[in-house]
């Protein structure tokens, strides 16, 4: 049997809800019109298939409700917030066949009504009534929540504890019942502060995992987060190892993949070729550029090849890579290497010109450059359409149009670390205005994407060839590892500045931004670091001592275990779950001998002894707990029993020496709550 | 008055049936009820002997029939044959026409043999040749079947097994009511000295005091749920039928009355829940295999139905 609300509980979610959406007026309405139904006396005479088109109707109020809300979405694009809207608008949507159920004769919809392919059928499923004040209730509570008033859990612990307190079973006194409802409510206060843990903690694990998925670098194309709204999710996945030589402190940059050409948040790489380089010699030696003059800078970097292939992150600088196992390997036209044909791990020692990585102010160097680089000038200054105007008016009033590049470069630097603050909050754009415009003129906080594609489109406004650069920044020391590690939210992304002849990193991010995101790196980030290590060790091993050959066998793995896990799912669902009859809630007290004073003893027993199982006999459960010998109560149980269960009921004689039989037993009436 | 002729039968039965005063109360439930009855259980629990029991104790006509697997149908009803002296066709009445029926080891008759029984016990008639032949309101089939043997054996269908009002086993007794036994039959059996305790008239005056118990909308609702309750019971693939909710209804007078009560209480109906349903349910042969037992689910149900207090 279904739980009945007690009479005055809608009218009161319907003004907690009124009250939150600001739509007194309209939850003031329902109210009355829900509570009027006991005292009117007329029903209207709603035929089955009428009740059906009720319901037809309602369903039709939410496709037009939610055609609204998708032509709102088009104009005001987060659609997030129309569905939240279309939460709010539930208890106005859902009124009508609440308002039919109490005001028609029939008192109920049925399952049918609401089933569509069952409307037809004469099955008992489909004739078993359905009545809609619990859901209409819940759906109350689920508007009420949407808005951002204080004071919602407040308000539902009160509105569910009148519900529990009037739907206790009798055999709870209320002060008990109350205060288990309170230790209820009292707990729910940490459990949904952990479930709200527990969701954003899911949230970064779903974004982590789809980073590590389909996130690799694309030489071509780098969707940036610029213009999306929220917050940046990121992981704390160990991607990269890298042991320096003893004296070099880092930190380093290590480019993946540059991108020349800006457009509506996505960088890409026009005109970008790859050639092939040859192999020097067999030891897995390449070359990029012969030897610089001076000391070389050595990393030794151990890097996951997905499939065997993907970018290589590197120091800009870099003019050769030693044993790197890979079968083909070939230099973009931007500078960016791939490497394919490779295992799934790989070990390799990079070589590059000993300057300074972060670009601050270097000394010009007679570092020789491919030729390759220096194609395509127009579009290593190219500006967006959209942002070109702001871009020259802001390189104009920055003093950057017309220096030397070292200048401008110093210049903007400044400006961007001292105005400008670092964020993984993700703003709505200004009306009118870009996502980019939004951070330059008016948010002045971002992460990193922000910060590197404003110092490339300001430097080429005035007038330096730039670049947008994206990998690594790697300067955590890990003491498990032994290494410096890049973690998945070390990805980075930065400008390259053509400088003295040639491209210079140039990082504009406020410094602090690895301390920042390390600040909110979670309570299990041991536990993760540990795995990290152990499954990094697990495939060392793998790929040092099973062939190349030998395929990846993880998906068997998975494969494996998901079938496990249906296996088990399926014999424990065939064998535990059943599905239950419904337990029939106790008797109210309108039925006949409700006010029989014998139910006091019975509470006294239940109170002493711990309540009676619904389905255990009355007579048996006394003798269980020992209370059938006491005397007097055989009689008293008899007489009981005829007040109930009797249609000629007990006569008033007995109905006196069972009070009286109660009263010796436990006082007078009125001693006791009931 | 009721009540004591109630008693006075049980405590008759109770003299050959030592330490059995469940079944027999059930047993008497039964038959005041109007229903039939199925005793199950292992050989040797006396089964036959309270079903011979009973019948020597009323003064109503008895026949035993021992089902064995070439029984025929005529074997049972009765044939017709023709008579050459009166140039026609004489009825020769088979042992079905009775008041108290003794259908011994009735799983061992062969389907058909059994299915003579469902017009006999349903409606207290038997059809032969065309014509329909009425056998009293006192009709009252006692049937016994042994549980644990298979071979030879026929499994009662669905709806002979509705037929019963109740099925029960009688167990063991316990040892001093097995020592009682052995004393009690040392020179000769009980049931030979057995007398016929109460007349037709009293069997009537109980009958009509059991319609007379009165059942609240609340019980009669709480027996209905519990039927309802078996056709949704997890394992359970036919519930009982509203035939085993009139048996409940029945039955559960005939306990009040026993009880010197005027009216039903849901412990009575809860005390007959096992023995009126548990027969009726099909069970899946998954949960059967899992270990479910028809008896089993209908605790489940008790259990679940929550009794009014």
């Amino acid at each position: 049997m279904a739980l009945t609300l007690p009479p005055g509980l809608l009218a009161a979610v319907l003004l907690f809800w009124g009250w939150r959406a600001d739509l007194w007026f309209w939850a003031l309405l329902l109210a009355l019109i829900l509570e009027a139904a006991p005292y009117v006396n007329r029903r209207w005479a709603l035929s089955d298939r009428e009740l059906g088109r009720v319901v037809d109707l309602t369903a039709l109020l939410w496709l037009g409700a939610l055609g609204v809300l998708f032509a709102r979405a088009l104009a005001q694009p987060p659609l997030a917030t129309q569905l939240y809207a279309l939460a709010g608008w539930g208890p106005l949507l859902l009124f009508p066949p609440l308002a039919i159920q109490r005001y028609s004769t029939a008192g109920t919809f049925r399952v049918g009504h609401w089933v569509h392919g069952l409307r037809r059928s004469e099955s008992e499923r489909a004739h078993r009534p359905l009545r809609l004040d619990v859901a209409y209730f819940l759906a109350c509570l689920l508007a009420a929540g949407v808005t951002s008033r204080p004071f919602y859990l407040p308000g539902v612990g009160v509105l569910l504890l009148w519900v529990l307190l009037a739907r206790r079973p009798r055999r709870y006194r209320w002060p008990l019942a109350l205060t288990l409802a309170l230790a209820a409510g009292l707990a729910a206060w940490p459990a949904s502060q952990g479930l709200h843990r527990l969701q954003s903690g899911l949230e970064e694990t779903f974004a982590a995992w789809l980073q590590d998925r389909f996130a690799d670098f694309d030489p071509y194309r780098s969707s940036t987060a610029l213009g999306d709204i929220g917050s940046l999710k990121v992981s704390e996945r160990i991607v990269l190892r890298l042991k320096p030589t003893p004296d070099d402190r880092g930190p380093w940059l290590l480019r993946a993949a540059s991108y020349n050409t800006y457009f509506d948040g996505v960088w890409l790489a026009r005109g970008v070729r790859f050639a092939r380089l040859e192999p020097w010699g067999d030891g897995g030696e390449w070359r990029l550029h012969p030897p610089p003059p001076g000391e070389s800078r050595r990393l030794d970097i151990t890097l996951e090849l997905r499939r065997g292939t993907g970018m290589l992150p590197l120091p800009v600088d870099v003019w050769r890579l030693t044993r790197l196992p890979v079968g083909e390997l070939q230099l973009g036209s931007l500078g960016a290497l791939k490497a394919s044909d490779g295992p799934g791990l790989i070990e390799f020692a990079v070589e590059s010109a000993a300057v300074s990585p972060t670009g601050e102010s270097h000394p010009p160097t007679a570092f020789p450059r491919a030729e390759v680089d220096r194609e395509g000038w127009e579009l290593d200054l190219g500006l967006p359409r959209r942002e070109q105007a702001t871009l020259y008016r802001l390189a104009d009033d920055l003093g950057l149009t017309g220096q030397p590049p070292a200048v401008a470069a110093a210049r903007l630097r400044a400006f961007l670390r001292d105005e400008f603050r670092y964020s993984l909050d993700l703003p709505a754009p200004a009306a009118g205005r870009t996502a980019l415009e939004t951070f330059l003129l008016e948010a002045r906080a971002g992460h990193c994407e922000y910060f590197a594609t404003a110092a490339v489109l300001l430097l080429r406004a005035a007038g330096v060839p730039a670049r947008y650069a994206t990998g690594f920044s790697v300067s955590e020391y890990s003491p498990w590892e032994g290494a410096y590690v890049a973690r998945r939210r070390h990805a980075h992304a930065w400008a390259l500045v053509w400088l003295d002849g040639g491209w210079r990193d140039f990082d504009a991010t406020p410094p602090d931004w690895t301390s920042f995101e390390a600040a909110r790196a979670p309570w299990w980030q041991d536990l993760s670091d540990l795995w990290d290590w152990s499954s990094h060790r697990f495939n060392r091993w793998r790929w040092r001592e099973a062939s190349v050959a030998a395929g990846d066998r993880r998906g068997w793995w998975g494969a494996a275990g998901l079938l496990a896990v249906l296996l088990v799912g399926r014999l424990l669902h065939r064998r535990r779950v059943r599905r239950l009859p419904a337990a029939r809630p106790p008797p109210l007290r309108s039925q006949p001998g409700a006010e029989s004073p014998f139910y006091r003893v019975l509470e006294q027993l239940a109170d002493e002894r711990g309540p009676r199982p619904p389905g255990e006999p009355l007579e048996r459960w006394l003798r269980r707990i020992g209370a059938w010998d006491r005397p007097g109560m055989a009689d008293m149980v008899r007489w009981h029993q005829r007040w109930r269960f009797d249609p000629a009921g007990l006569p008033e004689e007995e109905r006196r020496r069972l009070a009286a039989a109660v009263a010796a037993r436990i006082g007078p009436a009125g001693a006791m709550e009931t | 008055m009721s009540r004591a002729i109630g008693q006075t039968l049980s405590d008759h039965l109770a003299t050959v049936m030592i330490g059995q005063r469940q079944p027999i109360r059930w047993l008497l439930a039964a038959f005041v009820g109007g229903g039939h009855v199925l005793l199950e259980d292992l050989p040797g629990t006396g089964k036959t002997t309270l079903a011979k029991a009973l019948a020597r104790s009323l003064t109503l006509e008895f026949q035993r029939i021992q089902f064995t697997p070439d029984l025929l149908p005529s074997d049972l009803l009765g044939v017709s044959i023709f008579d050459p002296q009166r140039q026609e066709f004489r009825l020769h009445r088979g042992p079905v026409f009775t008041q108290v029926l003794l259908a011994d080891e009735i799983n061992r008759a062969s389907p058909r043999t059994q299915a003579a029984l469902l017009e006999a016990m349903g409606e207290r008639q038997v059809s032969l040749d065309g014509q329909r032949y009425d056998l009293g309101e006192w009709f009252f089939v006692i049937a016994t079947q042994n549980p644990i043997e298979f071979h030879g054996t026929y499994p009662l269908p669905e709806a002979q097994m509705d037929r019963f009002a109740l099925r029960f086993a009688l167990g063991y007794p316990d040892l001093d009511g097995e020592l009682a036994i052995l004393t009690a039959q040392g020179d000769r059996h009980p049931l030979d000295a057995l007398q016929p305790c109460v007349d037709r008239a009293a069997l009537s005056d109980l009958r009509r005091a059991a319609t007379a118990i009165r059942v609240s909308t609340e019980v009669s609702r709480y027996l209905v749920e519990l039927v309802a309750a078996t056709r949704q019971a997890p394992g359970v693939t036919l519930g009982a039928s509203p035939r085993a909710s009139l048996a409940l209804l029945k039955s559960a007078r005939a306990l009040a009355l026993f009880d010197g009560l005027a009216f039903v209480t849901p412990d009575l109906v809860r005390e007959l829940a096992a023995p009126v349903l548990a027969h009726r349910l099909r069970l899946d042969p998954q949960a059967r295999f899992s270990g479910l037992t028809a008896e089993a689910a209908v605790e489940e149900v008790l259990r679940r139905v929550a009794a009014p207090v």
